[in-house]
């Protein structure tokens, strides 16, 4: 299939005001009148808020939040999954604080010096209680416990052993097929918890209106759920909070939920009456979530024809103080899991743990990273224990064209309709020179060279043929102006993606137009119908599904309109691009004997009073598409420093038609780099003793990897598989995740393949790699 | 409270008599590169920042016959494009070269690099290899020179009274070594030392002088002056550099951290040593 604009580089729509410092973001917002504010957050992990004498803040001028302030309503920060399926336990802000760094209370002044002054004013008078900080421990009869009770849907359901929830799910009978197969593979791996390192810390701008609602612009990843949770927690009508649409500073995952500092704004602003801004400093927003860190068990049983007989899999939590998706992350890590490979039989438990901890949110991948790592580095065990070809060996029991797919937990799945999973196999074994590798037992010398391979995938929304526990609904409006210009008017955020711009490329293909003239409009909750969220790799799959539907709507109306003015069947006519006159024109159907330019067919649709061409409305995908990812990694082991080297690598994806060429391959590059980091430097860990993150919240040592620690780029390739998603918008599939779920297990094989060694814990930091080395030659 | 007062003279005798003035609560500032992240951490509160910036006199590289003189504020920049400093302190301008990220190195000053007196400071360990003398002025004691081997206390202390400041430092020319700086950090660029290791040799059969110093692999900086006593003389090969190496690794005594458990930094020091004997011969 031939494109005009899809599939074509150009440069983004909000490039030039990014290069330039134009682009307003949350913190660029300046009112009339605003104040500034800050958070008092908790030193202590675990402490009972007995009193805070707030009277020396006040005589300061400042306005003060404490919790008897805020309304009594527990809530779940993220509302993507359906209402009856979500825990809440969270108020704006808490009678217990239950991490360090929890915010506790807040102040607003005039002036940010004197917000500081008053917070350091508040005096608190905590009783402390002990601290839950092992994951393990925390289930034991004896620890002490984070919740008493928590709600579930609008039931209230009791806590015990500190397990937030656990979810188990069977498929045939693993326990009998594992005792049936030829051979059984079993081992423990353990993944970090991280942080998100999104370049804009999360943020908030509420200004109360004069109709005694709110008009907010902050970090989110979905204005509609913000809008949701204000307007209950404030008890106002949804039309009367109007969440902006504002740019956003990357996200990863992390303002998938309404952050927590948006409702404490909004709490200031309508106590003190005026606009206010809350802004989050690196050191607090590294205390407000963190990636989901995960334990899993996993037992694999294989016969020695190579086919997988079946699965169990064990997986532990350590969720931190909140849920936030705790439940549906449980579902998801099993549907990653039941998607890589046809296991036959599948016995798997998941259970989620409450500590004194950063609470966890969904990054990038939303445990995919983690399960994948799992998989892939057992399967590949296997086939080097079984002696099996590791590509035929996946080849032969992976999930593929006409399997089914679970998307996002037990009740999301959908047939897999387009699959490069073989090409993107071969390809990449050829571009990295997979015959050539050579066993670990061969190797010697300082620096020491593997080769491994992960194969992954990520889904393209949460959409489904049934309702399932996730929400998953989006919506556009696609206008034509009076010149023949389009806007397209979306409530889906661009999480940095370029999403935004695949859109605007979808209108442009229907109309036939310059990209030039498709404009993206600036919108909020009130002037746009509902989307879920920008999460799940959805907003291309989604969102550009909802826009293609609008615009064609549109079209049709502007074949109709071209109609009465030509005398012609709407049927028999088309929409060109005239590159001679450089305009796009409506005409007969292979002939330009009847003709008119689409500005003129708007224009006299708007003097006859015809109308203004438009579409609109909601759309649900019924199906969640996997892209496909896989990764070839070349490392360089320094077995003096223990330093290990991307040296080459390649990464191949299937996501279906491209859209933005050269973003989908930044995808693939930035996703090098990120799960880089994960594998071998990334960790975000807690003090054991004082429950604060051992960073202390600072970059100082928490370093996510660069642009120095990549590949040259002669030795770092990508490549696109030749598939069309016949459910996708112009056949295209979502990449933001899939770019990333494989890498780390592919560097975790080549590190193998390099050595010998192979590791089970990430990150796999030069410190690990030497003392394993060490251990190694003990044995010897 | 955590009071915090700001003072920005505009020359050396304004500036020496604000620190004199609150002589211990004084907290000299220059790229800031250290001091606000502390603030930020709440390890520095209730001080008066004193910020040298304005003190134009105390930035420069100047060379007199073979003794090159750097002003306290000479940016790591500065350093890392001068030529005198490539050509008569290769050591240190290889240092600058991987020091912090070029934000950082337009902010930061030699002399706030050694007086915050990091072990693990990128500059400390070719400063020391240069046989580096440091001049410190006070209204109390006048001006006075430091060697720079005696300068450095534990991790960010110095002999510097709390009322002097250091202002200028000066070493020899060492156009006549060969040497070399190995950084290890647990990425390229902007990272602190998990361990460093700097090297300055002559010779080339046998080695007649030899300096090595290690960073980040002590509570100070150090010259580690048995492995240079036995490499004296020495014929440069493999089995000389590792017979060196045991030797330096007696003389340290590293501390586990975030950044690295103690074996991993001994570990560490046997490798950067060999490696950078390696690069200087090169």
């Amino acid at each position: 299939m031939s494109f005009t604009t899809i599939g074509t580089v150009t440069p983004r729509k909000d490039g030039i005001g990014k290069v330039t410092g134009a682009e307003r973001f949350t913190q660029d917002i300046t009112l009339p009148g605003m104040w500034s504010a800050l958070c008092l957050r908790s030193p202590h992990p675990h402490a009972k808020i007995l009193a805070i004498d707030t009277s020396e803040a006040e005589a300061m001028g400042a306005v003060v939040l404490v919790p008897d302030d805020v309304p009594d309503l527990f809530y779940n920060e993220r509302t993507v999954s359906v209402p009856a399926r979500t825990y809440r336990d969270r108020r704006v802000l808490p009678r217990v604080a239950r991490h360090v760094g929890e915010p506790i209370a807040a102040v607003a002044a005039p002036s940010e010096e004197l917000a500081f002054r008053a917070l350091s004013a508040l005096k608190v008078n905590y009783q402390l209680l002990p601290a839950v900080l092992d994951p393990v421990a925390a289930q034991s009869a004896t620890s002490p416990s984070l919740y008493q009770e928590v709600f579930f849907g609008d039931e209230v359901v009791a806590v015990s052993n500190n397990i937030a929830c656990q979810r188990q799910i069977t498929v045939g009978d693993a326990f009998q097929a594992l005792a049936q197969s030829d051979f059984v593979f079993e081992r423990n791996y353990s993944l970090p918890r991280v942080y998100h390192h999104q370049m804009e810390t999360k943020s908030a701008v509420v200004r109360p209106d004069p109709d005694g609602g709110v008009t907010v612009w902050c970090t989110t990843q979905s204005i509609h759920n913000v809008r949701h949770l204000l307007a209950r927690i404030f008890s106002l009508p949804m039309s009367k909070v109007k969440v902006k649409k504002t740019p956003l500073g990357g996200s990863f995952g992390s303002s998938i939920q309404m952050n927590t500092v948006i409702p404490i704004c909004a709490a200031l602003a309508l106590k003190a009456m005026r606009p206010v801004k809350l802004v989050s400093s690196r050191e607090e927003d590294f205390y407000s979530h963190t990636k989901y860190p995960s334990q899993i068990h996993l037992k694999i049983g294989v016969n020695g024809d190579m086919t997988i007989q079946g699965v169990i899999a064990d997986v532990l939590v350590d969720i931190g103080a909140h849920q936030i998706q705790a439940y549906p992350y449980l579902g998801s890590i099993c549907g990653w899991m039941v998607s890589l490979y046809k296991w036959k039989n599948i016995q798997y438990e998941g259970k989620a743990i409450y500590t004194n901890k950063v609470p966890t949110c969904a990054m990038q991948g939303y445990g995919n990273p983690q399960m994948n790592f799992a998989v892939e580095s057992l399967i590949d065990e296997i086939a080097h224990q079984c002696g099996f070809d590791p590509i035929e060996f996946r080849l032969l029991n992976y999930v593929g064209a006409g399997d089914e797919f679970w998307g996002q937990g037990p009740t999301v799945r959908s047939i897999i309709k387009s699959c490069g999973v073989e090409e993107t196999l071969r390809v990449g074994a050829e571009w990295i020179g997979w015959d050539r590798r050579q066993m670990p037992e061969v190797k010697s010398g300082r620096y020491r060279r593997g080769i491994g391979l992960a194969r992954g995938f990520h889904t393209s929304g949460a959409g489904s043929p049934l309702p399932a526990e996730v929400v998953d609904l989006s919506s556009a409006t696609v206008k034509v102006n009076e010149d023949g210009s389009l806007d397209v008017i979306t409530p889906l955020q661009d999480l940095g993606g370029g999403t935004n711009d695949a859109h605007a490329k979808i209108a442009a293909e229907v109309f036939q137009v310059p990209l030039d003239k498709v404009g993206l409009s600036a919108v909020d909750t009130t002037t746009t119908c509902y989307d879920v969220c920008t999460h799940a790799s959805r907003g291309t799959y989604v969102g550009g599904a909802a826009v293609l539907q609008a615009a064609q709507q549109a079209k049709t109306m502007i074949l109709d309109f071209a109609g009465r003015l030509l005398g012609e069947f709407p049927q028999q006519l088309e929409m060109v691009f005239d590159s001679k006159l450089a305009e796009t024109a409506v005409q007969s159907i292979g002939s330009n004997v009847k003709r008119m330019s689409l500005a003129e067919v708007a224009r006299m649709a708007m003097v006859n009073g015809w109308g203004t061409a438009m579409g609109s409305g909601s759309y649900r995908q019924k199906n969640c598409p996997p892209s496909f990812v896989t990764n070839f990694v070349e490392v360089e082991l320094d077995t003096l420093t223990g330093i290990i080297r991307i040296a080459r690598a390649v990464s191949l994806a299937d996501c279906g038609t491209l859209i933005n060429p050269d973003l989908a391959a930044g995808q693939l590059e930035g996703s090098l780099m990120r799960y880089g980091g994960y594998a071998l430097s990334e960790e975000t860990e807690n003090d054991p003793d004082s429950g604060a993150l051992l960073c202390q919240g600072f970059i100082t040592d928490n370093k996510i990897f660069s642009t120095n620690e990549m590949p040259y780029i002669k030795d770092f390739q990508t490549y696109f598989a030749n598939t069309y998603e016949p459910s996708g918008p112009f056949g295209a599939k979502g990449l933001g995740e899939a770019a990333g779920n494989s890498v780390a297990s592919a560097i975790a094989n080549a590190i193998f393949n390099a050595s010998g060694i192979r590791f089970t814990r990430l990150p796999i930091t030069p410190e690990r790699f030497l003392q394993a080395l060490c251990e190694r030659k003990g044995d010897q | 409270m955590n009071a915090i007062s700001y003072y920005r003279p505009r020359n050396l005798v304004e500036a020496l008599k604000v620190i004199h003035d609150y002589a211990g609560r004084a907290k000299v500032i220059a790229g800031g590169t250290n001091v606000l992240p502390d603030i930020q951490a709440g390890k520095v509160k209730d001080c008066v920042l004193v910020d040298v910036t304005g003190l134009d006199e105390l930035s420069g590289i100047r060379m007199e016959g073979d003794m090159v003189f750097l002003g306290s504020l000479t940016l790591i920049s500065d350093l890392a494009a001068s030529r005198t400093i490539r050509e008569q302190a290769n050591v240190l301008w290889q240092a600058c070269q991987v020091f912090g990220d070029p934000l950082v190195r337009n902010r930061a000053t030699i002399g706030g690099n050694l007086a915050y007196a990091s072990p693990a400071a990128d500059t400390a360990v070719p400063l020391l290899l240069l046989e580096t003398t440091l001049i410190a002025e006070s209204l109390a004691k006048g001006r006075r020179e430091i060697p720079l081997t005696q300068f450095f206390r534990g991790p960010g202390e110095t002999v510097l009274a709390p009322e002097e400041l250091v202002t200028s430092l000066f070493f020899h020319s060492t156009s006549s070594y060969q040497g070399a700086y190995i950084k290890f950090g647990l990425r390229q660029a902007m990272v602190i030392s998990v361990a460093n290791c700097g090297v300055l040799l002559k010779g080339t059969d046998t080695f007649q002088a030899a300096r090595v110093g290690f960073g980040a692999l002590a509570p100070v900086p150090l010259r580690a002056t048995q492995t240079e006593a036995f490499l004296c003389g020495q014929v440069p090969d493999e089995s000389v550099f590792a017979k060196a190496a045991a030797i330096a690794q007696s003389e340290l005594h590293p501390i586990s951290d975030l950044r690295g458990s103690r074996e991993y930094r001994v570990m560490l020091a046997d490798a950067l040593f060999k490696q950078a004997m390696r690069k200087a011969l090169a």
